[in-house]
């Protein structure tokens, strides 16, 4: 009897400590590898409404971690050209010109060459950027390569990828279970990266292709690189499209032309100076010779 | 009295320890004091990816007889590879501040049981084809870790805005 009693005892204790907790906040958090945890936390579930009007904001830190992962996947699709390591290092000098003159300019920029005669180049987040080998034999001049690595480096700037990561079902786990996943990766970090890749490979919104133009535009014209040379990449991607060199590139992007009216729009915006005449074919030609 | 309330006590320890226990989720790290290497497939003489060194946490994800397929976090990257299940050691994750506390003990009695992680043995092909895109992620990993390392100087730079005639 004394048993029985003991138990019940036991059990409304229990029962109010329960009821307390819940009152109080929440119970359980996820493993140190982030994947999914069996216990409730009540704390997360707010959290989750909360969601519905703030980001979870990513750090600069948590940004290049992603982009170092989301790199590795372009690289392990594509591979990487390494037979012309003056070309990679000369792509490096134009882009970190550019990306010293941009809006981000504290953030380490890393350049190279994608292995595939496709016309195209990819921004991961956190400054890892690519072009293709196609789109390196397609440009004619410094400035021209400047154009797309200017729209390249705009995407980063703008952390394009990352607001659309940002947007994504997938971020509305908590703000606490995201900051978990850049710290120790596990299941949801997997998916992140999925997930920004997805839109590097499925492409961006209209509206964040022209933004990267218009801002293309502004970073030539700070270099001092001729900014009718973004135009003129433009023109050429057309091209190309037409002989099937820049298929990807087709289905991912605007239509060039729909850009290059967009990017007179903008330009007009912009209030730029007039153009300067550096384009710099000579030492475009010589430095990509290999 | 005392007996009473020692019953009461006893019983309210099992009420809170039993299902933390229970419920704990596994976590596995290298146990060798040499560590062991991660190979690219489960065999012995398989390629080395990477060499994980004692204690380092890892994610089991498959489990193939005596072959564990695991995942690491190396440098910020993800990498998997298997090492054989002697290498690895189970520990409970009762260290969470929350797991800890017997509110989540109490309240975990209600919660379904943890489950177990573990996929399909795969096929000979299968297995093959996760070969290859090992191989492949390894030297993706490799990639980025020389994009990171390829490093222009300001000195550089100066240089080349100068020659360019750009703007300073």
């Amino acid at each position: 009897m004394k048993w029985i009693l003991a138990c019940f005892i036991s059990l409304c204790v229990t029962t109010s400590a329960f009821a307390f907790g819940i009152s109080l906040g929440g119970f359980g958090v996820s493993n140190q590898n982030g994947s999914k945890s069996n216990t409730i936390d009540l704390r997360r579930i707010q959290q989750g409404f909360k969601l519905a009007q703030t980001l979870i904001p990513i750090s600069d830190e948590d940004e290049v971690k992603l982009g170092r992962s989301v790199a590795a996947k372009v690289i392990s699709r594509f591979g990487m050209d390494n037979h012309d390591p003056q070309s990679t290092y000369y792509i490096n000098l134009i882009g970190t010109v550019i990306a010293q003159r941009s809006d981000r300019p504290n953030l380490h920029y890393h350049f190279a060459i994608l292995d595939t005669d496709d016309v195209n180049a990819y921004a991961c987040p956190g400054g890892f950027i690519f072009i293709t080998r196609g789109l390196l034999h397609t440009v004619k001049d410094e400035a021209e390569l400047g154009a797309a690595l200017a729209h390249e480096v705009a995407h980063v700037t703008e952390r394009h990828i990352v607001k659309a990561l940002q947007h994504s079902k997938l971020m509305k786990t908590g703000a606490q279970m995201a900051a978990d996943a850049f710290t120790h990766g596990g299941a949801l970090f997997d998916k992140m990266i999925d997930q920004a890749t997805d839109s590097l490979f499925q492409g961006l919104k209209k509206s964040d292709e022209f933004d990267a133009d218009a801002k293309a535009l502004v970073y030539l014209d700070n270099v001092g690189y001729d900014y009718r040379a973004m135009f003129d990449v433009l023109t050429l991607l057309e091209q190309q499209t037409k002989v099937g060199r820049a298929e990807v590139l087709h289905k991912t992007h605007p239509d060039p032309v729909s850009r290059i009216k967009k990017l007179r729009k903008a330009l007009k915006h912009e209030h730029l100076e007039a153009p300067t005449d550096i384009r710099l074919q000579a030492r475009f030609a010589q430095r990509t010779q290999g | 009295m005392l007996c009473f309330m020692l019953r009461v006590f006893v019983l309210l320890g099992l009420l809170f320890v039993v299902p933390n226990l229970a419920c704990s989720e596994d976590a596995y790290y290298i146990g060798p004091r040499v560590g062991v290497d991660m190979l690219k497939s489960p065999h012995l003489h398989a390629k080395v990816i990477h060499h994980l060194p004692r204690l380092m946490d890892v994610s089991v994800i498959t489990k193939r007889r005596s072959w564990w397929k695991i995942k690491v976090m190396v440098d910020n990257i993800s990498m998997q590879g298997w090492v054989p299940q002697g290498a690895i050691r189970k520990r409970y994750q009762a260290k969470s501040k929350a797991a800890s506390s017997a509110m989540t003990s109490f309240f975990n009695l209600f919660r379904r049981a943890p489950s177990k992680r573990e996929t399909a043995v795969l096929g000979v092909r299968g297995l093959d084809n996760e070969a290859k895109l090992s191989k492949a992620n390894q030297a993706s990993v490799e990639a980025v870790r020389w994009m990171e390392k390829l490093q222009v100087s300001d000195q550089a730079v100066s240089d080349f805005i100068q020659a360019g005639d750009l703007n300073p």
